[in-house]
């Protein structure tokens, strides 16, 4: 056994400087490689997405090629005759320029159709609201194909025809549609772009899904209810027929501040009714729906009023309904007469029985937003207890009408006579109508650009499904609304069942909606 | 918390409530009702966590997953295709929640009954995720919403409006059932044999076993118990809370439940019941001021983080650890022999070609989203790889890894979108700022660990998720979206594939980093510090910076995973780090082997694989398979590749006729080297000398050696034959022979460790037997259950541990005749005969058996013991701590219990005591039987008990002159310093364990410090080196006062110390433990140096490496050096630990009870070692040890302590001459014989005998250690 000394001794090593240099040289070394290449050349991002404002294009015209190739055409004004969005008719002649981007050939536009676990996010919905939605993933994609013949046939899409592909996603929409489940919606948005070349995607109804397509570059039509912000830091790539929340929540504003603050509840309930309106705001705790309630309190404020109760829940599903007592006791305790919730369906349902159970009676604020405006939402709604029967406001969706009269409908019949669509087939068709329209404004240099100029070239139009108009800033359609209120006898064209928002149909520009006491449920 | 902080705490809580309502912040009666209303179900659902949790000391995190699915089941059967009435529906739900904690018990919680808690509670994770997987399919089959909102009912119509609240028919059920629910449970808990029995089971399992109460159906039971009560709560909230059936769902609705549970400190069923509502009243209020809801996530975690702050501290040397989760499955290297077999290395590098062409192909072949999922599993391997270093090595278990990924995304995201700072710049930022968010989550698990540890990070993690990394609420701080950086201005992160291989080789880079740590010394102290943190401490580590610095390096790894994370997702947004996220990352762990890298890797792998060709089934199949993993192969995939690997090696050398070290085990240590061949020649020589003058002096007493009695055997009641039985890997019996004739009164007399407890216990079937055969009464009883064997006849009343004391007297009994139950006119015969011959336990009926006096509790376990008129009963030390007068009545009593039929062996502290009551004894020592013979007359033969104790016949003590071999004191070397400990004292509460002692340890000195069980011997140790606290006095080494030192810097001013149990560091290697003790003398300590691989680093460990060689060569220990030290024998161990004080070299050593569990033939190399020691490095040393005669060789001085105080000191044969020290060793052995009387007319005139004729100076063996077999 060595002695003690020796052992010391062996376990020494040079002084203590010596022993630093020579110990810690290769971190130096390392340290002083890493940091001269990261002057000399170091690994930043390249700009963003967004490096230039949108423009507006020259309404009437497409985006590309107008009076080279593309030119007004001879024998009619507009693209589909009797209809109200038509697009100017274009002819073309010439070439439309191959592969301009990615996602088009000289001969097809690729449009993907996402299939996730559940067959489609309307009828996710109808089952939470338990509505009776008895079709099948293949009838939503059937029809959405039949959709394709029928845009491919009448729209003017440059010698190109958008072809659907369809494809198996990993993403779930109800993890999606709180927030959740980005790496799938990520990894499908991936999928799209790079493995099937999409263009477009037909199927972006949840926002991580869009997201993961708009960083792919790819279009994504159908994120439900985001906010401007959310819009222009994607533009040229998001667009959604569901309008844009802070349109809607301005609008809701100016419906609050023309219809509601200041006037008797005359259409709320038992105590309440005839009180001195007080207005309870709610939303989600998430980022978009939180831009869109800042904006409409923005007006609000504005006008130097100011909404009673303005609170905000968790997407958390596990505890909604917790949240939803916790906001009910406030409404109570604040005497709210009437509540405006820019809620998911869940919340929605949720708040309804908590506040019917607490035996109050108050008016209830069509958002037209969280698809609460859907009489699918409203018939689940209704389906509890009586609370919805007491709901109305604005909405900028149309008034439904008889299923066979649809222009959905009418345009799958065009072109598959022998076969019927999904009872969605209205949501299906104005969905892919912007993507069709975007492609005939864009021209037949087709790009997400030109698609965006394109968009904004479109000649405002007004017609069954409301006023559309694009511009900067404006990546929904819908720029006006009517009142509406819940009828529950009045049977839905949507479903035939019973319970449909039932509307004057007068339509009003959502920043200039005419003043005095909501004109509604009028028998 | 304590009750007094539990009452502190509600008080405040309630003036809170009434500053509210004061109006002094916003609140109303009516919120506060909604509150109660709420947490009446969250009340119910924390006190079946606890319910639980005093069972099986688990924290069940599948608790909200089994309510969860019977109320799916419910709820999609009114719901659903079927439309069932409510009330059918809900009592179908209970019934299947009832149903499913039934089948929890029977196929997952019974199979770990013998693992650590820790395994068990990361099961119920699994669990929790299988169950979780199921229930995502009950809606789909029974036509229901997964989400389901509140729904009317029956009840629905009925309400009470309390402004501004309006409860329904359904918030009264639960109102009503709850007092109902918690009256029965607790009725249940108070008035049924069943929960009599299960709170019995809580306190002491053991002895509920050998009363006969069948535990496993009764855990059944309670399971059961649990899961409807789990069911009643969710079932029934569903009409007034909705369900949501949604994995990411889990953990938040567990929050409310767990921070209840956790703040009572899983105690009281009515305290947690309360806090269950009180928290929800205030997270109602909480949600009404604050403006954004979400900070009730925030205020959740601060309760429980504050909770277990508050957390009374586990004291003293019994603290009951959950075990360290990574003991199992600890990976070993292959040895070199087999390592280097061309097939083998052949092998090696085909598997490394194939895993690399694998890795590399991936961006090649596949598709841009395959690679896309290929980089996101990288990033669950890195974060996987974070736990490998806190969990796995750490044994903290983190159910939070996601949040810290989180952490270092969001760092990322700013960096990016705000600064653009270069990108390896951003990543090592995002590491930093992970690693120390880390080390802030960290300074709980000082305080607390395990399950607790694992409740906190899940609460952060939800808090994180939903409140913290929320854009809604920091939109400043959460980027939503930002492009992809570009690698040196060229290499756009853009391409997926590019992505992919620069995650590759950050994964790479951080399996090189912890490979680097696992080598080095920073994993050593991290591992080591889970293993055993007081042997840590005590070789100098700062177990506190080693925790900590595995929560940095965990976190680092984390943030590193993050930033790619966030590159790959190119926007952070609500909910991207999903808490049950965490629990799936543990999985993918736990499922690869949590202490091994490839292991792990291999988990993520798989399960990544899993969940991109089975999505829907992701969490059932990892729920499912963490459990299998868990049962079959605890250490995982990597376990499974390491028996693999081994075979294949072995089958390769048997073919090239390589001989293998199968049997290393076998190797004697004690001849490895010549010094210790002499040494052990020596002391063989001299005991064999010993051993045949004690044999002589026995055999002259009528004493058989060894196994002499044969004749019995035909006609015995009770038949040992060769057994061989211990606790974990210590062998405390090695073939131990024992015949109980009916009628017979036999004492098992031995000294401290000899395995006598041991033994009882391995023949009641609560320890297995290794080896060898017990039959009772014709039945072979080996292996069998201990409530069945105690069904036969067989009882046995454990030392000290009889009673269930939280019980009273009455439930005591009542739980004694469980066997009886079903003939209660016998029961109560027998119990009245036992309250007529202990008249006191009637008097004493409803009172607590813990407030009992010492001998009334034992009178009750002894009544406990023989109600049932046991065929035999094992008597495990009847005096133990009582005053003679009680133990002379005791002793009277269990005669006349024998004289009543049943056959008794007695394991006595006091052999007076023993051979008063007994006609014959068996002398066992070292785990074997010694002697065996009838007791007439040893009483009066002090000389043949010395002689059978410590082999001395002629009653002197024996001669230090034996060691001629050793220096005289004064001329060994000494390193001059000099501990000296002044009027130390140390109290727990009442009880004054260390009574002012003083004690001076001179340089270069052998003090051995004797005294029976519960002297303070290892007490006053604890306090010398710091693991205790003293209440008075003052400890100087080398004239430095180090009272104050934490243990780590006592042992790096020159204390080292081993331990009773020589634990060591089981995972750890022998080299490795080695080096461990090194710690003092390495150069460098510098975890970044050795993470990097640093020549600094590399250069201190080749020292060390080179110093532990020396030790290993010197002790022999080559053949064991890359095993882990939990594989080896004690006696190994003792080596190891020897060398370890040699590797650590202090000044003064202190040594307890060194010889503990060492096989005779091994206790016999330790002595020359202990000697070898002191004269090589000069120190000075203390030594607790029971077997007198070694003591008395090795020591120049002996202090003996009786209850904390000193008594004598001096040399061993003047300490053992002592008077007192005399009277602390035979117990009262004149008051007992006078006071328990003649055991009959040969009794009576040897108790005269002894009475007067016992010399002063005879020396009785002293009583067991503490917790150690006895």
């Amino acid at each position: 056994m060595p002695s003690r000394d020796d052992r010391h001794r062996s376990q020494a090593l040079p002084g203590a400087q010596g022993r630093l240099l020579k110990g810690y040289a290769p971190l130096a070394v390392a340290l002083l490689v890493i940091a001269a290449i990261v002057v000399v050349r170091p690994s930043t991002a390249p700009d963003a997405l967004v490096s230039q404002a949108a423009k507006a294009g020259t309404k009437g015209q497409p985006a590309t090629g107008w009076g080279k190739t593309v030119t007004a055409c001879k024998d009619r004004a507009k693209q589909v005759e009797g209809d109200s969005y038509s697009p100017p008719c274009f002819a073309f002649t010439g070439g439309n320029g191959g592969a301009t981007t990615t996602g088009v050939t000289a001969k097809t536009i690729t449009v993907t159709y996402r299939r996730t676990a559940e067959p489609n996010v309307l009828s996710l919905l109808a089952t939470l609201m338990g509505i009776k939605f008895d079709e099948t993933p293949k009838d939503f994609e059937r029809t959405m194909a039949g959709l394709v013949d029928y845009f491919n046939k009448n729209f003017q899409l440059y010698g190109r025809r958008m072809v659907l592909e369809p494809y198996q996603g990993a993403g779930t929409l109800a993890a999606e549609l709180t927030g959740g489940g980005q790496e799938a919606a990520n990894n499908d948005g991936i999928k799209a772009a790079t493995e099937l070349k999409a263009f477009a995607d037909i199927t972006a109804v949840t926002q991580p899904y869009s997201e993961g397509l708009i960083k792919q570059r790819v279009i994504a039509l159908g994120a439900p209810y985001m906010s401007r912000e959310w819009f222009t830091t994607r533009r040229p790539f998001a667009w959604s027929l569901a309008s844009d929340c802070s349109v809607v929540a301005e609008g809701a504003s100016e419906y609050g501040l023309k219809r509601l603050i200041g006037r008797p509840a005359v259409y709320a309930g038992g105590k309440l009714k005839g009180k001195t309106r007080k207005l309870a705001v709610i939303a989600p705790n998430n980022p978009q729906y939180q831009q869109c309630t800042k904006a409409g309190l923005a007006v609000i404020k504005k006008a130097g009023k100011k909404i009673d109760y303005v609170t905000d829940y968790a997407l958390d599903l596990g505890r909604i309904p917790n949240f939803a007592k916790s906001i009910s006791a406030q409404i109570v305790s604040k005497g709210i007469t009437t509540v405006s919730c820019f809620c998911d369906p869940l919340m929605l349902l949720n708040l309804t029985s908590e506040i019917d159970s607490q035996g109050l009676q108050p008016e209830w604020i069509v958002t037209g937003v969280g698809f609460g405006d859907l009489d699918l939402i409203g018939q689940g709604l209704a389906k509890k207890n009586k609370q919805w029967n007491r709901a109305f406001g604005a909405s900028p969706l149309a008034q439904q009408p008889p299923r066979s009269q649809s222009p959905g409908y009418r345009a799958f019949k065009s072109v598959r006579p022998n076969e019927e669509p999904s009872q969605v087939v209205d949501v299906f068709y104005y969905q892919l109508y912007q993507l069709a329209l975007g492609i005939q404004m864009a021209g037949p240099d087709l790009t997400p650009t030109t698609f965006e100029t394109g968009m904004f070239t479109y000649p405002k139009a007004s017609g069954p499904a409301g006023t559309w108009d694009y511009f900067p800033q404006s990546y929904t359609p819908i720029v006006d609304a009517r009142e509406v209120w819940w009828d529950p006898n009045k049977v839905s064209p949507f479903n035939g069942q019973k319970g449909s928002y039932a509307s004057t149909d007068k339509r009003f520009a959502l920043k200039d909606v005419p003043p005095g006491q909501p004109q509604v449920f009028r028998r | 918390m304590s009750d007094r902080n539990l009452a502190i705490a509600g008080g405040v809580f309630i003036a809170f409530v009434l500053a509210g309502l004061l109006g002094l912040y916003d609140a109303s009666l009516g919120v506060v009702l909604q509150g109660v209303a709420l947490g009446l179900g969250t009340g119910l659902m924390a006190v079946g966590l606890v319910l639980v949790y005093r069972t099986a000391r688990i924290i069940n995190f599948a608790y909200g997953a089994m309510g969860t699915l019977a109320a799916s089941v419910a709820a999609g059967l009114k719901l659903g295709r079927f439309g069932v009435n409510w009330a059918v529906a809900a009592a179908v739900g209970i019934a299947v929640g009832v149903l499913v904690g039934v089948l929890v018990e029977v196929l997952v919680i019974r199979r770990f009954a013998n693992s650590p808690r820790l395994i068990l509670t990361v099961a119920t994770v699994g669990l929790a995720q299988a169950l979780g997987g199921l229930a995502l399919f009950v809606p789909d089959w029974l036509g229901a919403s997964a989400l389901v909102p509140q729904f009317p009912t029956q009840l629905s119509r009925v309400t009470v409006r309390i402004p501004p609240v309006t409860l329904n028919g359904n918030h009264l059920l639960l109102a009503a059932l709850s007092p109902v629910v918690l009256g029965a449970l607790v009725w249940f808990l108070l008035r049924s044999d069943a929960g009599i029995a299960v709170r019995g089971m809580a306190e002491n399992l053991d002895r509920a076993r050998l009363l006969g109460i069948p535990v496993n159906n009764l855990n059944m039971l309670l399971w059961g118990v649990a899961g409807g009560l789990a069911a009643i709560t969710v079932v029934l909230k569903a009409p007034t809370q909705g369900l949501t059936v949604d994995a990411a769902a889990g953990p938040t609705l567990l929050l409310a439940p767990l921070a209840a549970a956790v703040i009572v400190g899983m105690r009281s069923i009515l305290w947690t019941f309360l806090a269950g509502v009180a928290l929800e009243v205030l997270d109602q209020l909480v949600q009404i001021n604050l403006s954004s809801r979400t900070w009730t996530y925030v205020v959740f975690l601060g309760v429980i983080v504050a909770g277990l702050l508050f957390q009374e501290r586990p004291g003293g040397r019994g603290d009951g650890a959950d075990g360290a989760f990574s003991i199992v499955g600890v990976g070993h290297a292959l040895p070199d022999v087999l390592a280097k077999l061309p097939e083998v290395r052949m092998a090696r590098v085909a598997l490394a070609a194939v895993v690399a062409a694998a890795v590399v192909l991936i961006p090649v072949v596949g598709t841009a989203s395959q690679v896309n999922t290929a980089t996101i599993a990288v990033v669950y391997a890195m974060t996987a790889l974070s736990l490998v270093v806190l969990t796995g090595w750490g044994g903290a278990v983190s159910l939070g890894q996601i949040a810290l990924v989180g952490v270092g995304g969001v760092v990322t995201a700013n960096l990016i979108s705000g600064w653009n700072l270069d990108f390896f710049v951003t990543i090592a930022l995002s590491a930093l700022a992970a690693g120390l968010v880390a080390a802030v989550i960290g300074i709980p698990a000082l305080r607390v660990s395990g399950q607790l540890l694992a409740v906190t990070t899940l609460a952060f993690a939800v808090a994180m998720q939903i409140h913290v990394i929320n854009p809604a609420n920091y939109e400043s701080l959460v980027p939503s979206d930002y492009p992809r950086p570009k690698l040196f201005g060229s290499v756009s992160l853009d391409s997926e594939a590019s992505l992919y291989v620069l995650a590759l080789v950050l994964l790479a880079f951080s399996v090189f980093v912890v490979a680097n740590l696992r080598r080095t010394r920073t994993g050593r102290v991290i591992a080591a510090g889970r293993d055993n943190a007081r042997a840590a401490s005590a070789a100098g580590i700062n177990t506190v910076r080693a925790k900590i610095t595995a929560f940095v390096f965990s976190g680092m790894f984390a943030g590193v995973a993050g930033a790619i994370h966030a590159v790959a997702l190119r926007g952070i947004g609500t909910n991207t780090y999903e808490a049950a996220d965490s629990l799936l990352v543990f999985s993918m762990a736990v499922i690869g082997g949590i202490a091994s890298i490839g292991g792990t890797l291999a988990g993520v792998a798989l399960i990544s694989w899993l969940g991109y060709a089975f999505p829907r089934l992701q969490l059932l199949l990892t729920g499912v398979g963490l459990l299998v993993i868990l049962l079959i192969i605890p250490g995982g995939l990597g376990q499974a590749a390491e028996r693999l690997r081994d075979r294949f090696a072995k089958a390769v050398a048997r073919r090239r006729g390589v001989a293998l070290h199968e049997q290393l085990e076998l190797v004697d240590l004690s001849a490895e080297t010549p010094e210790q061949q002499a040494a052990a020649a020596a002391l063989r020589a001299e005991r064999e000398e010993r051993g045949a003058r004690a044999d002589r002096a026995a055999a002259s007493a009528g004493l058989a050696l060894g196994d002499g009695d044969g004749a019995q055997r035909s006609a015995a009641l009770l038949q040992c034959a060769g057994i061989e039985s211990g606790y974990g890997s210590l062998q405390v019996l090695f073939g131990v022979d024992m015949d109980v004739a009916p009628g017979d009164v036999l004492a098992l007399l031995g000294t401290n460790g000899a395995g006598k407890s041991t033994m009882f216990k391995a023949a009641m079937g609560l320890l297995p037997a290794w080896k060898g055969k017990v039959v009772f009464d014709g039945t072979d009883i080996t292996g069998m259950a201990t409530e069945k064997v105690a069904r036969l006849g067989l009882a046995m009343m454990p030392g000290g541990k009889g009673i269930f004391p939280t019980l009273t007297v009455g439930e005591n009994m009542r739980l004694a005749t469980w066997m009886m139950r079903r003939d209660p006119a016998r029961a109560g015969a027998r119990t009245g005969e036992m309250l007529a011959m202990f008249p006191i336990l009637r008097e004493r009926w409803d009172q607590q058996a813990a407030n009992l006096s010492g001998g009334e509790q034992q009178q009750l376990s002894i009544a406990m013991t023989f109600v049932t008129d046991p065929k035999l009963a094992f008597i495990d030390e009847l005096s133990l701590g009582l005053a003679p007068t009680v133990v002379g009545m005791l002793v009277d009593k269990v005669r006349q219990l024998h004289e009543m039929g049943t056959t008794i062996v007695v394991v006595e502290q006091s052999i007076n005591v023993a051979l008063l009551m007994c006609e014959r004894a068996l002398f066992m020592e070292k785990g074997q039987v010694r002697f065996r013979g009838p007791t007439a007359g040893l009483l009066d033969r002090p000389d043949i008990l010395r002689a059978v104790f410590i082999g001395s016949a002629d009653g002197k003590a024996p001669e230090r002159a034996r060691a001629g071999a050793l220096a005289p004191p004064e001329q060994r070397a000494s390193r001059g310093v000099t501990l000296e400990c002044r009027s130390l004292s140390k109290r727990f509460g009442g009880i004054t364990a260390v009574d002012d002692v003083t004690l001076r340890v001179e340089p270069g000195r052998i003090v051995g410090l004797i005294g029976h069980n519960g002297a303070g011997k290892t007490t006053l140790f604890d306090v010398i080196t710091g693991f205790l606290d003293a209440n008075g006095g003052r400890v100087d080494v080398g004239g430095e006062d180090i009272t104050d030192l934490a243990p780590h810097r006592r042992a790096a001013l020159d204390i080292g110390r081993s331990f009773q149990e020589a634990r060591l560091f089981p995972s750890l290697t022998v080299k490795e433990c080695i080096k461990v003790a090194l710690e003092r003398h390495l150069a460098n300590r510098d975890p970044v140096a050795a993470a990097l691989h640093l020549p600094a680093s590399t250069a201190s460990e080749r020292s060390a490496d080179a110093r532990a060689d020396e030790l290993i060569a010197l002790l022999g220990l080559v053949p064991f050096q890359g095993r882990a030290t939990g594989e080896l024998s004690t006696g190994t161990r003792r080596i190891v630990e020897l060398a370890c004080l040699l590797a650590q070299d202090p000044a003064v050593i202190l040594l307890d009870e060194p010889t503990a569990g060492v096989a005779q033939a091994e206790t016999e190399a330790l002595v020359p070692l202990l000697r070898k020691i002191q004269a090589e490095t000069g120190c000075s040393m203390v030594v607790i040890e029971h077997d007198m005669a070694l003591l008395s060789k090795l020591c120049d001085e002996f202090v003996a302590l009786e209850q904390g105080r000193v008594i004598a000191r001096g040399t061993p044969e003047q300490v053992l001459a002592d008077p007192q020290v005399v009277a602390s060793y035979l117990g009262t052995d004149e008051d007992v014989v006078h006071r328990s009387g003649p055991r009959g007319a040969a009794g009576a005139g040897a108790a005269a005998a002894t009475a007067t004729a016992a010399p002063p100076h005879a020396v009785a063996p002293p009583r067991p250690a503490d917790g150690g077999p006895g």
